[in-house]
Parts: C-alpha cells; sequence; structure tokens
C-alpha cells in the first residue's frame, strides 16, 4: 500500500472545493447557463442536494465497510478482477477530467492571454507543478491545495461583491429559465458537477476515520455550491440571457467590466492568479486520484515511480482534441451529463450488490 | 582503464534509469501528552501528527528493516572479519586504559600530546606530600593558573594535607581532602584525558591509581556580554550570547529558574572535538525531539564544526531547500521564550549564536520584540512583516510579468508613465531587472564586507549614486530603481538572516519565471514553492504549520493575540504539557472585589 | 553515480532555462514596442465600407520633440495623435495602420469607441460590434459614444482642456456624466448587453464638434427647463475645447432611430434610478420674470410596475426626487412650508409633462424601449419561450404609460428665509 500520510478535514475540504467549484472558473458556468437560462443559479443547487444524497449512499457504503477505502471495497464486493476493472474504470475518469480539465484552462489562457504561446508549452508549465506536487504526495498536495483555498475563496468572493452594483435582478426573469421541468431534470443530470467528491472515498485511510471524512465531504460540497451558486447568480445578475451564452469565459468577463473609477479597476489580475493556481491544483489532485487508484488496485508501494509516465499520459490524452469548442461542448459536456452514472450510479450499485451478496467489512476495525 | 571507464558510466546510466525504493529515513514526531492535563481535549485534525500506534508500527518498521540490513550484511561478509574487529577493539579498549603505572602514563601522555614538540602542553611533575611521584597536564593560556598554584599545587606539595590518609586509593583521598577545587572528576580512559585536558582541565596522575583526576581550571580569556549585533529591539533585553558556551547556558539558567532546565552536553566527532550542549526543560519537551536532536548530532562524522552555522547545516531535514530549518538567535531572552514552549536550544563552541529546533515558518518572521509590545503594536509589526516579505519575494516579478505580458494590469496613467520612462532605455525589462537585482546585492555584499565605517558610506554612495547615474545614463528607467528599492526594504523587515537571504535567491527564480510566462509563471513557481515548503519538516515539525497542515489555532502566529489569551503552547510541538497556563491568568480579573462583585463578568480572564 | 546524475539534471535545467529564455517567451511584449490606442472612431468611408480613426499615444511633449531622458515619466500622459485608413473591416484596419507604425497597436487601454451618426443610422453597428465584442484585447468597459458629424473630426479635437492626459481625460466622463446628467454613461457593455436583450433597447452617448459660432447666433430659445433642450454640437458657448458630450442616441436594436436631448437623458436617468444629481431651472410659479435654480437628486429608485394584459401592456412609472433650493431669483420665500408646496408641485408638473413627452416619443417616434420597461414586464412571464413568444418590442409602442413624480424639497441651501433685498430710494415702484 501507498504511504499517504494523514491529511485533516480541512484539506480534504479544500480538496473538494478544488476539485468541484474551480469549474466555476471555466466555460462550465456558460454551458449551465444555456442550458437553463437564467434559472441556472438554482439549478445548480438541485445539483448540489443530488450530490449531497449522493454523498450520503457513499457514506452508507463506507459505514458497510470500515476502515477500507474504495478500491478495496470493489474487490471485495465484485470479486478481485472485476473490482479492478471497476477501479480502472474510475482511474481513467480521473485521468480524462484532469486532461480535460488541463487543455480546457490552456486554451481559454491562449484565447485570452498567451494567444501566440503553443499549447503543449503552457500544458508543460503545469505540468512541472504537477510533476512537483504528485512526487510528494497526498500530504503535500493537500496541504498546498489548502494553503490556496483562501485565496481561491477570498478572491472569488470579492470579485462577486465588486461586480454585484452592475447587476440588474430583472436579468434573473423570466425566472423558471427555459422551463422548470428542463431545470430541474438538468438539475439532477448535472449533479455529476459535484461527483468528484467520491475521491475522498480512494483517500479514505489518510482521513482518519469515517467522521472526518463525513465532514470533510459535507463541508467541501456546500461551500462548493455556495461558490458556484454564487457566480452563476452574479453572472446572470450582470449579463442578460441572450448576452450570457455567448461568452467563453464566463466569469473573467464578468470580472474585466468591473469598474470603480480610474484606479479600481482591472480586476482580472486576482482572476488570472486565482485562475492558473485553480487549473493546476486542480489538474494535480484528479491525477493524484487516478494515481492512487492504480497504486491501490496493484499494490505498488512507491507512487513516485508512476508520476512521471502518468503525467505523459496525461498530456497526450489533453492535446488529442482538435479545438476549444470539442472540449467544451463535448469532452466536458459528456463528462458532466454522464459522468453521475459514476460518481453516484457506482456506489449505489455497490450498496446494492453487496446487500444481495451479503458482503461486509470486519467491524472490528471500526 | 577505458572498458573499466565505460562500465562505470554504463552502470552509472543504469543506476539513473532504474527504480531504487527510496529510503524512508524520516523523523516522525510522535504525539505524546501526559494524560490527565487534556483528557477533555477535543478531537481536531492534527495534519500530519501522528497518533502513537502509528509511529509505534514505524519504529517497528524501522527496527525490522535495520535488523534485515544487519542480516544482509552477515551473510554476505565473512564471520572472521566481524570477529577480528571485535578482538581490534577490545585490544584498543585494553590499551586505553589508564595504567597504574605512573611512568607508562607519563610516556603515553607525552606521546599523545606530541611533548616535547608541543610547546603548549605543560606536564609538571612533582612528588605529591613529598613522595609519591605525581605529574599534572594542562595546556598553557586554556587554564587559569592561579587556581593550578594555590589551590592544586600548594595542597599537593603539602604533606600536612596528607595526614589523615590511612590506605586505600590515593586519588579518593586527594579528592576528598586535599584539591580546593569545586570540580573533579575521576577519568580511568586515556581518550578522555585528551579530551578534557583541550578544554582546559588540568588532569592529575598519581602514582599506583589506575585512574587520574580531572580538575577543573578553565579559565581562557573571552569576550565580555554584549548588545545583540543582529537582533536589535528597543524594548526588551539587550544582552547576548558570547562565544563562551558556559556564559550562555548561566545567562539561560538566570532567565529560566527552574530545576526542570536541564543542560546536556554532546561530543561532536570532529577533528576539533568540539561539544555540542543542548538544553530544554523537561516536562514540556517532547523527549522524542530530544533524542531526534542527540541522535543527529552523535551521527556527525565530520573534520570541523566552528560553531552553530557549521553544525546547523549538519542537522537539518532538507539542506537543499531554501529556507532555513533550525532558527538561529543570539539573544538569550529568545531562546528561553522558545526552550519554555517545548522547543530544544543546541549551542556549539564557537559562535555567539543558539539554535533553536523545531521551528516553524511563522518563527522565522517573529521578532522578540512582538512580545514586550502590547499585542496591538506586536501583530501589526507582523503583518509589515509578512507584507516586507511578500513584496521582496514578489514585486520585481510582477513588474517583469506585467511589463512583459500583461500590460492590460496597470492603470492607464501608469502604464505610460512607464512606458515614456523606458523610451530610452536600451534593455529588456528582464535584463534591466536582473542587472539592478544584481547590483544591489553587490552594494549590499560589498557593504557587509566592508569595514564598518566604509560599509556604511559604501551602500549609500552605491544607491544614491549609482541609482542615479543610472537614470542619468539611462541605462535603467526610474522605475526600476523604485522597485529594486522597495523590493530591499522589503527584505530588510525579515527578521532572519537565512530566510532573508533565501528570499532574496527566490526573487531570482520568481523573476525567471515571470520571465517565461508572465503571471502562469509566477503562480506555478509559486505553487511549486509552496509544495515544496509543506513539504518540509523541521524535525517532524511541518514547516508551515499551524496553517498548512492546519493544527489547533495557534494564539502566537501572524495575529498575537493577548498575553493572556495565550494559554497552549504550539499545537505542532507537541509538547508534554500543552496547557501554558489556566484559562484565568489574570487572577485580578475574577477575584472577587467587594466593590465592584460580579461587575467584570464579561471581562473575565479569558 | 551521484555526480553524473548531478550534472545530467544540472544541463537539463540549463536547457530548459535556455530554451525557454530564448524561445519560450512567445507573447512576450515589452511596454515600450507597443502603440496605445486611445480612442477608435468608426466613419462610413468613401472608397472602402470603413473608415477607422485610432487616436494613438505617441509620448511627444507640447514643443512637440521626443521627450528627453530629463523629463521621463514627468507628465505620465502625452500627446495624442491619429491615424485614420480605409478599410474594410477593423482588423483589416489595424493592420493597415501597423503598416506606418514600428510599434504593434495594442486596444487594452482604449477608452473610447465613436460612431458616427451617418454609420449608426445605418445600422452598421451591428457588423462592428461583434468582431469589437470578440476581440480579447477590447476591455467592454470603454465608453460607446455617437458623434454627429465624423468620428474622425471628432476624434481630431479629442484633447483634454486641462492637463495633459487624454486617457484621465477620457475615463473622467464616468464623473462628469453623474455630476451634470446630461449625458448618460453608456459603456461598451451595457450597449451590448441591450443591444442583444429582448427587453430593453440600447442609447448611446451624443457627441460632437462645436463650430463655436453659436453664441453669436444667439438662438436661445424660452423653455421651462433651460439649458437641457442641446444637442452635442449646439451649445452656445467658446473656449475650451471643441469636442462636447450632450444628449444620447437612441438605436433600436442596432439601429439609431434619434436623439435626446440633455433633459431627456435626466428624464432617462430618472426611469432607470441612476439619476444622481441635476440643476434644473424653472420659471417662478409666483413671478414668471424670475427663474428658481433647483439642485435635485433621486431620494429613491423609481417603482414600475408592468401589467401585460392582452396587446396592451400597462406601465405605472413613479419617480421619487429630492431637492435643494439654490437660487429664487424674486426672492419669495420658498422656504415657508407653507409656500414650498408650490413649487414642489410645480416641479413635479414640469418633470411629468417632460416625461410623458419623452415617452410618447419613443412609443411613437422611436418605437424603442430605452427604459427597459420590458425586464419589468418579463416578470409576468415565467419561461424564456413564453417571454419570446409574447415579443415585447411589437408590444411597447401600444402600451399605455401612466407616470407619477414626487418632489420634495429637502434642503434650502445656505439660506433658510429668503426676503426681498430693500430697494434704493427714489427706485421704489
Amino acid at each position: 500500500m501507498i504511504q499517504e500520510g494523514k491529511i485533516g478535514v480541512f484539506e480534504a475540504s479544500s480538496l473538494v472545493i478544488f476539485m468541484v467549484a474551480s469549474k466555476a472558473l471555466f466555460g462550465a458556468v456558460r454551458e449551465l447557463v444555456e442550458a437553463t437560462g437564467p434559472s441556472a443559479w438554482y439549478t445548480t443547487i438541485i445539483s448540489g442536494i443530488t450530490a449531497l444524497i449522493g454523498f450520503w449512499i457513499i457514506i452508507r457504503l463506507m459505514q458497510r465497510f470500515p476502515g477500507q477505502e474504495l478500491v478495496s471495497i470493489l474487490k471485495t464486493v465484485y470479486g478481485r478482477i472485476t473490482g479492478s476493472l471497476i477501479a480502472l474504470i474510475i482511474c481513467f475518469l480521473y485521468i480524462y477530467n484532469a486532461a480535460s480539465f488541463t487543455r480546457e484552462f490552456t486554451e481559454a489562457v491562449k484565447v485570452f492571454e498567451y494567444p501566440l504561446t503553443p499549447p503543449s508549452f503552457i500544458m508543460i508549465l503545469i505540468l512541472l507543478a504537477v510533476i512537483v506536487l504528485l512526487y510528494y504526495g497526498l500530504e503535500t498536495t493537500a496541504r498546498t491545495t489548502s494553503f490556496f483555498t483562501w485565496p481561491l475563496i477570498v478572491g472569488m468572493i470579492s470579485i462577486f461583491f465588486l461586480g454585484l452594483p452592475l447587476g440588474k435582478l430583472t436579468n434573473l426573469y423570466p425566472l423558471l429559465g427555459h422551463g422548470l421541468d428542463r431545470t430541474i431534470i438538468t438539475g439532477l443530470l448535472r449533479s455529476s458537477v459535484y461527483g468528484e467528491v467520491i475521491g475522498l472515498t480512494i483517500i479514505l485511510n489518510a482521513l482518519q476515520g469515517i467522521e472526518n471524512f463525513k465532514k470533510a465531504g459535507k463541508h467541501g460540497i456546500i461551500i462548493s455550491i455556495i461558490i458556484i451558486s454564487l457566480s452563476l447568480f452574479i453572472y446572470s445578475l450582470i449579463f442578460p440571457y441572450s448576452v450570457s451564452v455567448e461568452n467563453t469565459i464566463p466569469l473573467l468577463t464578468l470580472t474585466r467590466i468591473i469598474e470603480y473609477g480610474r484606479f479600481f479597476q482591472r480586476f482580472e489580475s486576482i482572476y488570472i492568479f486565482i485562475w492558473s493556481v485553480a487549473a493546476t491544483l486542480t489538474t494535480a489532485i484528479n491525477l493524484y486520484l487516478a494515481l492512487s487508484i492504480y497504486c491501490k488496485t496493484f499494490r505498488i508501494n512507491d507512487h513516485r515511480v508512476l508520476v512521471l509516465p502518468l503525467c505523459i499520459l496525461l498530456f497526450s490524452i489533453a492535446i488529442i482534441p482538435k479545438d476549444i469548442v470539442t472540449i467544451t461542448s463535448i469532452y466536458v459536456h459528456y463528462l458532466r451529463q454522464y459522468g453521475w452514472i459514476i460518481f453516484i450510479g457506482l456506489p449505489l450499485l455497490t450498496l446494492i450488490v453487496a446487500a444481495v451478496r451479503g458482503k461486509k467489512g470486519e467491524s472490528a476495525n471500526a | 582503464m577505458d572498458s573499466q571507464k565505460q562500465k562505470g558510466f554504463l552502470s552509472q546510466l543504469r543506476n539513473i534509469l532504474t527504480y531504487r525504493p527510496p529510503k524512508q529515513n524520516a523523523f516522525v514526531l510522535p504525539e505524546l501528552e501526559d494524560e490527565g492535563n487534556e483528557g477533555n481535549s477535543e478531537k481536531t485534525n492534527k495534519g500530519d501528527i501522528g497518533d502513537k500506534s502509528n509511529s509505534d508500527k514505524n519504529n517497528k518498521n524501522e527496527s525490522s528493516s535495520v535488523q534485515s540490513k544487519k542480516s544482509k550484511k552477515n551473510t554476505k561478509k565473512p564471520i572472521r572479519a566481524s570477529e577480528w574487529k571485535q578482538i581490534k577493539s577490545e585490544d584498543k579498549e585494553t590499551k586505553d586504559k589508564i595504567s597504574a603505572n605512573i611512568n607508562v602514563n607519563l610516556k603515553v601522555i607525552k606521546e599523545k600530546f606530541h611533548v616535547p614538540e608541543n610547546i603548549d602542553v605543560i606536564i609538571r611533575e612533582f612528588k605529591l606530600a613529598q613522595k609519591v611521584n605525581a605529574f599534572i597536564v594542562f595546556i598553557d593560556g586554556m587554564v587559569n593558573n592561579e587556581v593550578i598554584n594555590n589551590f592544586i599545587l600548594r595542597q599537593l606539595l603539602n604533606p600536612l594535607q596528607f595526614n589523615g590518609y590511612t590506605s586505600g586509593c590515593i586519588n579518593q583521598y586527594v579528592r576528598e581532602h586535599v584539591l580546593a577545587v569545586g570540580q573533579t572528576k575521576v577519568i580511568d580512559k586515556y581518550s578522555d584525558v585528551v579530551k578534557q585536558v583541550l578544554t582546559g582541565v588540568t588532569v592529575l596522575f598519581i602514582d599506583g591509581c589506575n585512574n587520574c583526576l580531572a580538575i577543573e581550571t578553565r579559565g581562557y580569556e573571552k569576550r565580555n556580554i554584549g548588545n545583540p549585533v543582529t537582533e536589535n529591539v528597543v524594548r526588551g533585553s539587550q544582552e547576548a550570547f558570547t562565544e563562551n558556551t558556559k556564559t550562555s547556558i548561566v545567562q539561560i539558567r538566570r532567565l529560566i529558574k527552574n530545576e526542570d532546565l536541564i543542560h546536556e552536553t554532546i561530543a561532536i566527532n570532529s577533528t576539533d572535538n568540539p561539544m555540542a550542549s543542548i538544553m530544554y526543560i523537561k516536562g514540556i519537551v517532547n523527549p522524542k525531539v530530544v533524542e531526534e536532536v542527540k541522535r543527529r548530532i552523535k551521527s556527525i562524522k565530520t573534520d570541523l564544526i566552528l560553531g552553530e552555522g557549521i553544525l546547523a547545516q549538519f542537522i537539518e531535514d532538507r539542506p537543499f531547500m531554501l529556507f532555513p530549518q533550525v532558527l538561529a538567535t543570539e539573544r538569550p531572552d529568545r531562546a528561553a521564550s522558545h526552550i519554555l514552549e517545548g522547543k530544544v536550544l543546541i549551542f556549539s563552541e564557537g559562535s555567539p549564536f543558539a539554535l533553536i529546533v523545531p521551528v516553524n515558518f511563522l518563527a522565522l518572521l517573529h521578532s522578540p520584540e512582538d512580545s514586550s509590545l502590547r499585542w496591538q503594536l506586536g501583530s501589526f509589526l507582523r503583518l509589515i512583516r509578512l507584507t516586507g516579505l511578500l513584496i521582496a519575494l514578489f514585486i520585481p516579478s510582477l513588474y517583469v510579468a506585467i511589463t512583459n505580458y500583461h500590460h492590460e494590469m496597470l492603470p492607464t496613467e501608469l502604464l505610460l508613465a512607464i512606458t515614456s520612462s523606458r523610451e530610452n532605455i536600451p534593455f529588456p525589462t528582464i535584463v534591466e531587472a536582473l542587472l539592478m537585482e544584481v547590483s544591489f546585492e553587490f552594494i549590499r555584499e560589498a557593504g557587509i564586507r566592508m569595514p564598518g565605517l566604509i560599509g556604511s558610506t559604501l551602500g549609500i554612495i552605491g544607491a544614491l549614486i549609482l541609482g542615479q547615474a543610472a537614470v542619468e545614463a539611462n541605462i535603467v528607467s526610474p522605475i526600476m530603481i523604485i522597485i529594486v528599492s522597495i523590493t530591499g526594504l522589503g527584505n530588510f523587515t525579515i527578521p532572519n538572516y537565512s530566510l532573508a537571504f533565501g528570499i532574496r535567491l527566490l526573487r531570482f527564480f520568481f523573476i525567471c519565471m515571470a520571465g517565461i510566462s508572465g503571471f502562469l509563471g509566477i503562480s506555478i513557481g509559486f505553487i511549486i514553492i509552496i509544495a515544496l515548503s509543506t513539504s518540509m519538516k523541521s524535525f517532524g515539525v511541518p514547516f508551515m504549520s499551524p496553517g498548512w497542515p492546519r493544527t489547533k489555532k495557534s494564539a502566537d502566529s501572524i495575529i498575537r493575540y493577548p498575553l493572556w489569551k495565550q494559554e497552549k503552547r504550539p499545537d505542532a510541538i507537541n509538547s508534554l504539557h500543552r496547557q501554558r497556563q489556566p484559562q484565568v491568568s489574570r487572577g485580578w480579573v475574577v477575584d472577587s472585589n467587594p466593590n465592584n462583585k460580579g461587575g467584570n463578568k464579561n471581562d473575565s480572564g479569558r | 553515480m551521484n555526480q553524473l546524475m548531478r550534472k545530467l539534471i544540472m544541463v537539463l535545467i540549463l536547457l530548459t532555462v535556455i530554451a525557454s529564455c530564448t524561445s519560450g517567451c512567445y507573447d512576450q511584449r515589452e511596454v515600450d514596442e507597443m502603440a496605445y490606442v486611445m480612442a477608435m472612431g468608426f466613419d462610413k468611408g468613401t472608397t472602402e465600407k470603413l473608415r477607422l480613426t485610432l487616436q494613438i499615444i505617441t509620448f511627444r511633449n507640447q514643443e512637440g520633440g521626443e521627450q528627453g531622458g530629463r523629463q521621463r515619466g514627468g507628465q505620465g500622459g502625452g500627446q495624442t495623435d491619429q491615424i485614420t485608413v480605409e478599410c474594410s473591416a477593423l482588423f483589416d484596419g489595424i493592420n493597415l495602420a501597423n503598416t506606418i507604425l514600428s510599434r504593434q497597436i495594442n486596444l487594452m487601454h482604449a477608452k473610447h469607441i465613436v460612431i458616427s451618426e451617418e454609420l449608426a443610422r445605418n445600422g452598421d453597428v451591428e457588423k462592428y460590434i461583434s468582431a469589437v465584442i470578440r476581440y480579447r484585447q477590447i476591455r467592454r468597459i470603454m465608453n460607446f459614444i455617437v458623434t454627429k458629424g465624423k468620428a474622425e473630426d471628432f476624434l481630431k479635437e479629442n484633447q483634454p482642456f486641462i492637463g495633459n492626459d487624454p486617457p484621465k481625460d477620457m475615463q473622467l466622463l464616468k464623473k462628469q456624466s453623474a455630476y451634470t446628467s446630461y449625458i448618460p454613461e453608456v459603456k461598451l457593455f451595457d450597449f451590448y448587453n441591450n443591444v442583444k436583450s429582448t427587453m430593453i433597447d440600447p442609447i448611446a452617448i451624443l457627441a460632437g464638434v462645436n463650430p463655436e459660432g453659436n453664441l453669436a447666433a444667439g438662438n436661445l430659445t424660452e423653455e421651462s427647463l433651460q439649458s437641457g433642450q442641446y444637442l452635442a454640437g449646439k451649445i452656445p458657448r467658446e473656449g475650451g475645447t471643441k469636442k462636447e458630450y450632450f444628449g444620447a442616441a437612441v438605436f433600436r436594436g442596432a439601429k439609431m432611430v434619434g436623439e435626446i436631448d440633455g433633459n431627456g437623458v435626466k428624464m432617462y436617468k430618472m426611469v432607470h434610478g441612476l439619476f444622481e444629481r441635476g440643476y434644473f431651472i424653472i420659471n417662478d410659479p409666483l413671478a414668471p420674470d424670475y427663474v428658481i435654480s433647483l439642485d435635485v437628486r433621486q431620494s429613491r429608485k423609481p417603482s414600475i410596475e408592468v401589467k401585460v394584459t392582452g396587446n396592451e401592456p400597462k406601465i405605472n412609472v413613479e419617480i421619487f426626487l429630492e431637492g435643494e433650493i439654490l437660487a429664487i431669483q424674486s426672492r419669495i420665500n420658498y422656504e415657508d412650508p407653507k409656500q414650498s408646496h408650490i413649487l414642489e408641485t410645480t416641479f413635479e408638473k414640469i418633470i411629468k409633462e417632460h416625461l410623458d413627452s419623452l415617452i410618447k416619443t419613443c412609443q411613437q417616434d422611436f418605437k424603442a424601449d430605452i427604459f427597459g420597461f420590458g425586464r419589468y414586464a418579463a416578470f409576468s412571464f415565467p419561461t424564456i419561450e413564453s417571454w419570446e413568444e409574447y415579443n415585447w418590442k411589437e408590444k411597447f409602442p401600444e402600451g399605455k404609460v401612466s407616470t407619477k413624480v414626487n418632489f420634495v424639497i429637502r434642503r434650502t441651501g445656505m439660506i433658510t428665509k429668503s426676503s426681498p433685498i430693500v430697494p434704493p430710494i427714489g427706485d421704489v415702484q
């Protein structure tokens, strides 16, 4: 088993926040607004509540197998080979997630700031930091993430507050967007936005107990709901529906129009820092989880050997999509639309199968 | 020869490419706490600090791995060799024993000290009580001659002193009845004799005894206690350590009058044979830390340890990181306050500094003045220092990034000012920045190396004339001068010399990152630096605690809480006694005063 | 082994650093390699479709000489100059302009986007605004201006009267708008948001070049609200710079359909709740020869209700104003609570008249909902589909608007009791 060290609730929550809430800094906001119109801000609350229910299922699963992390549970429930296969699917999902994240950030940053820089150069820069983080393992990744959590939250909230005076309440109408049915269905499907919280089950042993796991997951999801919902709220408050579906990097566009006199403007400098830090750390966390699953599936003792190959794999996957629209509307879109099958469906299925097959963890370890 | 080299190269190449499992030699600080003190302590997240069972496991693992290594060695090496080694060492031990024959002793001692070539070593032969052959050995200049003349030789030569002697070991009698010196010790090994003599002790050999007496006569010239040079304060104590460890320890003892304050010495295994002293308070310090400190110091095998700076480099956890992992201080009051927090103090002969371990990042930003000032002012000073650090770290790189990549981030007027000032500058911004930063480093280094009076004028000349001339000659833009000087100022606010140095170097790293890709580069660089520092540990304590990993809230981190609110010792250090004062430390606020009974309820001492 | 490893690592690091320093800085541009555009002007071209004018900072001081090393950075700003090219599209024009400039044209700090009236009336704004909005260098906080006459001419006159800092001058337009309320504050994103919106029609700041002959012509007209009835370029004045901003251009969709004068802008701001302050001059209700000056502010946001019933939406607008007396020429004691209501009702009536006439113009002549009543109408629609089906912009001209104005005099300035000046002896009427 790999040595993962120990992390606390705060660090674990910040892992979740970075995995989930940093999506608000990318094109995902635009996509949700396009799907549901001005009702996007509560659509995501619906998604979040769904995700909390999903998380409750995960907790039940974890309580059934105390002291075991997801991979070993999968192995116990489905048997060694099937369990490993399922674990590898999740592993690939995380790599895929990390890759699409990296590429999306690369493309976005190319659009806005570095039009002449080749994408591979930006990606290599990001991977440089990712390699350092992964090399030192979970503890360092989690601590670094928690270091940047307050800057992320404070930065985003301050952007929201600065943008608030520009908003017009009337932009939130028609209140139901494209209709309540569409809003709710989108909300349910989009619960996969919060699905990455399942990653906590993989590093359960580092979390020192299921109580901490519960707390970290809940805090992470709720703070993420607040951040994402607020960003959608402010975004649709400022831009009318017809404009809000246009912007490539919604929150950046929002930040750029904030202006308080001649000096207090150009707040996107805050944004760019938050943005690049969030992209790098999110890639690192996703990749670490993939790494952890892989190591646990094949019982590899030292994760450091895998860091470089995995980063090269990530790079190769990330370089495949041909343009920015392919990433946002195909890669990311399908991930968000059907990710819940893995993130919520899998734990539920596992729980049912475990109940049917009568598998249970040793309660002595609890 | 050639083929050998090739083979060497190939094996080297193979070594690079093949995987070797990492050596797990990290020291994990176990969490120890005396029971009952904090029985009701809530469960909080302790970051990486392991609980007992885990550390036990680790220890087991380590010990088993050590065993396996030993067994491997045993199987590989022929048995005879080890036996032979043992025999040899036994032989050595018998040779090291002091003989009962004084002539043998004299010969050995002369051999050891290369007498008479070595004129510093004085061997004074005489007749004890005018009968028994004896000699004392000491090093000229290291001893107090008055003590030797008046209280050793005079007593020993006087037969009246030996009236009570009947039989038995004369050493014992001499010690108990004759010598009028405070500190004596019986030694029975030549190697110890050598060590003691070298530190200024006088050793007495008497015929017929298979041991000798080490008599404390140390008295060499030393510097008086002076003012601190590098850690100045306006308020607070104004004395500093000296090169003499003994004086320094007395200085600490004067401040902490506590019977639990322990002082231990450890001989460092190097050619110059220095002693390292460690000080701590038993019952507060985590014993594992003391053990680890001793283990590290004892394991050193080197040539020259000339004071704490060199010692620190031998015992620090991460030698490749730019930040210091030990805190060097020249102030007894600061050292004392750290000892009371549950840290260990290390003195090494030859330098007026003490090392404090374990240490975290924020302690490097503290100054002893913070606690003597009122809490609001202390907190403000710390915030200023933190800001200074951030400015010193980021301002030049931000400038480079903005002027090279992000022209949009500046207010238009400022951008136009920068542009027009750069209009006639021949260099790219990054070259300009590096040029100015490097010349600033020149001024600094030259100012330190120059003799006192010239040094301070040089700083002014360098900063004023050079800056002015460079601007006049259109070599650099005036804005660059501002940037460089504010960076320098920011750097000077950092109270710890090593940390300030680390920041100075990191600045160049960030300038390069900014030159490569602007804000993105700075962010990536910052993430890397944070990752490196959060993974760093100083004697088992995470360097970035108490923030990352988050431990229990510290009342003395960036914001310094009022002293009466600082009830706990820092959590990350895992001291045995976490409570440093009761919840109500100012008894007077709750003492029932008949005049205003109950009036103070809101102001109870927490 | 270790040594070789270290050497290898060193070589690798060195290579990376060198590689990234030489080839890595793809987007690296020094500030002094840029030509900063302060304002862009769009005119209808004569040979091509578009005539683009770029006002660029030149860093030449007043004498026209190059700023030497001695005076670096002193002024901060610097003179501007403009380049005009005929081109088929915006980026074509920028490229063309760059052929005469050694430095790369940079639009990041542009403050004004100026469109000529001709272009706006043709509906060509639509073509160019999409390019402007999409381009990464454009910040959407630049002022959106429609100019009478040619944008080229306007930019030629776009120099500050005070100081030597054109960008500062252009950015202070916002303050100017807040202070006088004769011009609206319209940023590019305001304009764009409103153009795209189905609930509101956009306006733009109206600007023009003053020929400085208006004062001599002396065609001042008596009206109940003096000084607000002008349009840009028509103000009777002398001195100052020739450029001026006054009034607003009204768009239906992306096509300019008309202008509103300074008073109209005040009304516009009141309905939007953006009215910060403005001076009003009204005829004295008791002494018609005299005028009364008022400093008026909005006491709270207006209340707007839109009832959507059938084809004729009912719109109720209520505006809350408060004011301070600046001058009473007749020295009648209007401060007295008994008399102050006379002033208040008179003022309410005048504002209501103006408001009604502006709304009527918008409904009948412009057919453009510049007040954004559509936003309030949207409250009644649950979904985007039902709203779009209703087609507000068709319905707005038929809407029945009822307005109400509340005005209270809160303060009276430094005098609380007006009394007539005793006329000199022998001059008694």
